[in-house]
């Protein structure tokens, strides 16, 4: 516990959280509209220039951003103003934090905490989301806000459950609930050549876990408490830097999901067939985290494509969605998991 | 571990568990009586696994479990009383409750 | 390795005085919201005073369950309780003339009792982890206990949501 320790896990945490997740989730504010326009045969966002230069209208997420802080920061009549405040820190916060167990290349070195709980501590933290949603919505002061909250609140519930029985069977194969346990047993092979990742011993699973973790993120076709354009939700007095909190959260969330479908089903830093214990070294290991990131940014790609492509649910749909058919289907899975691992 | 004595744990989770027995007694609204007994059920918990700590089982740890289990439960079943207590009364206040009173 | 044991005894402290006073605030705060936010604060210390005990697991859990899952439905409770504002109808402490008297006995003696008894001195050794160890109980030693614990999570799931339900009128019935 000496300095150099506290100084670069310091750094880790500046580097994972700050530069690698916030930026990847401003990234995806503008990779999202640019891909909602391509997906519309439109052209998409490109005036915002610096100086002239207009990179594809990447300029776009740093004038959102000084808009967001220029912009009147207004709190409606009969508020509780503490509560106002905090609730979008508590929607930001949990996506930036469950990073800490999240393995981004082989080794110590590439995450900022190896719990033996990996996968339980997300849960955990990601559970803790819930906070921003319902505290937001109840201390506007206004009942469309507060409808919204409880129904962001009762989605998430009911979604966490089925998100992490989906988890269950990875647990029985790999025997670990640590992240990098699991990556490190995804690198095994099956019948010699196929890389044992999640996606290929566990794909019903990888399917219901994108499903329970869009719907968590609370985003089309999943976003009645929010409906960006006509539901009001919870977030329907918030405005300036506060709004752009909650949405931002929302972008970092969809980094985490990405992070934890790659960690989990895509055998996270792993390349197929490429040094397995991750003991290598050197251009192995850069070649390794960036593996990782770009699964990562893969996986992000897959659910905006989700996003734009499926229209919204009803809300009793999204309900039953959840309780009737992916919570049996997961214990289904997990059943099938326990009698083919009790029969190998 | 070795810095603080098993007796400061001790002494935690008593002070959690009076302080949520003085709620249970002195709050009239029904829910404010609830979470003072999450209070006393931590307060054990604690105790617990201070016990485990310095005796090294893992039988506390699986009791804790129990014990939260057991009080997710109670609160479920606590609120579903609650809400039919509402439902009867238009009133959660545990004083007014009082309809049985022959 | 000074530095980490103190290290480890600040943190005990600060933890300690944040469950301690945030368990103040859920059973004198007038406000409703008040005391949800402080069971949420002393749920999150104790999580935090279980991990100092090398209870990862459990810290976990108690995460899960309590501040993802009971503390939600409490704020919904509160969040639906009328005249929530109104703090004669909502909450009142009664007789803490003499509850607090009694709690601060009742202290006394469990006080006296942890003092006055023989404690071990010395922690064993850090197990490690511990999800392996609970996991094994649980499907072993304790497996009786694991099943009737989850009958009863069941027996609740049904009678939470028979006594919660809107009586059906008759005509409603089917």
């Amino acid at each position: 516990m000496d300095l150099t320790f506290l100084l670069m896990t310091l750094l880790k945490i500046v580097l994972i959280c700050f530069v690698f997740a916030m930026i990847l989730g401003a990234i995806l504010t503008w990779g999202e509209r640019k891909l909602s326009a391509v997906v519309q045969d439109r052209i998409g966002p490109n005036r915002a220039s610096i100086l002239g230069v207009t990179a594809l209208g990447l300029m776009h997420p740093i004038a959102d951003m000084l808009k967001a802080f220029t912009k009147e920061d207004f709190v409606p009549a009969g508020a509780n103003r503490f509560l106002f405040a905090m609730a979008p820190m508590l929607a930001m916060v949990p996506p930036l934090v469950v990073f800490a167990v999240v393995p981004f290349g082989p080794g110590p070195d590439f995450v900022i905490a190896p719990l033996d709980t990996g996968v339980l501590f997300i849960f955990a933290i990601g559970g803790m989301g819930i906070y921003g949603a319902t505290l937001g919505g109840w201390s506007s002061n206004n009942s469309f806000a507060l409808l919204g909250s409880l129904r962001a609140a009762a989605q998430m519930i009911s979604y966490e459950v089925s998100m992490g029985l989906n988890l269950v069977g990875i647990f029985m194969i790999f025997g670990t609930v640590s992240l990098s346990n699991i990556v490190l047993g995804q690198g095994q092979l099956l019948w010699g050549w196929l890389p044992m990742w999640g996606i290929v011993v566990q794909p019903v699973a990888f399917i219901l876990f994108m499903t329970a973790s869009m719907a968590e993120n609370k985003r089309a076709p999943f976003d009645l408490p929010e409906g960006e354009s006509e539901i009001l939700g919870y977030n329907l007095e918030y405005s300036s830097m506060r709004f752009a909190l909650f949405f931002l959260s929302e972008f970092v969330e969809i980094v985490v999901i990405a992070a934890m479908a790659a960690t989990l089903f895509f055998g996270g830093w792993q390349i197929p067939w490429v040094d397995p214990q991750g003991t290598a070294g050197g251009w192995i290991t850069v070649g390794q985290v960036a593996a990782f990131v770009g699964k990562v940014v893969f996986l992000c790609w897959v659910q905006l494509i989700i996003r734009w492509t499926l229209p919204r649910f009803r809300y009793d749909q999204v309900m039953a969605l959840g309780w009737k058919y992916l919570l049996p289907l997961s214990l289904l899975n997990i059943v099938a998991t326990a009698v083919v691992l009790a029969m190998l | 571990m070795t810095g603080v004595p098993l007796s400061h744990f001790l002494v935690l989770a008593v002070a959690l568990f009076t302080i949520g027995a003085v709620g249970v007694v002195t709050r009239r609204n029904a829910l404010v009586a609830l979470m003072s007994l999450e209070l006393m059920l931590n307060g054990v918990n604690v105790a617990f696994l201070a016990f485990a700590r310095w005796r090294g089982d893992a039988l506390a740890n699986a009791a804790v479990f129990i014990v939260m289990a057991v009080a997710a439960a109670e609160v479920a079943v606590g609120l579903a009383l609650v809400i039919a207590l509402f439902r009867h009364n238009r009133s959660v206040d545990l004083d007014e409750a009082t309809r049985m009173k022959g | 390795m000074m530095d980490a044991l103190t290290l480890k005894d600040a943190l005990f402290w600060a933890f300690a005085f944040l469950t301690v006073g945030f368990g103040l605030m859920v059973t004198f705060h007038r406000s409703l919201v008040h005391a949800a936010l402080g069971l949420m604060g002393t749920l999150l210390s104790v999580a935090c005073i279980y991990g100092l005990l090398d209870a990862d697991f459990v810290a976990v859990t108690q995460i899960i369950v309590y501040v993802g899952g009971v503390l939600i439905l409490f704020l919904f409770g509160v969040f639906l309780t009328r005249r929530i504002d109104d703090i004669e109808v909502s909450n009142l402490s009664v007789n803490w003339m003499v509850a607090v008297p009694a709690g601060l006995v009742l202290l006394a003696v469990i006080l006296y009792a942890v003092i006055s008894s023989p404690l071990p001195m010395a922690p064993v050794d850090a197990t490690g982890p511990t999800v392996e160890g609970i996991g094994n109980e649980f499907l072993s030693r304790y497996l009786l206990p694991f099943e009737v614990l989850s009958v009863i999570l069941l027996a609740v799931l049904v009678g939470a949501l028979m006594m919660a339900r809107r009586e059906l009128k008759p005509e409603e019935r089917d």
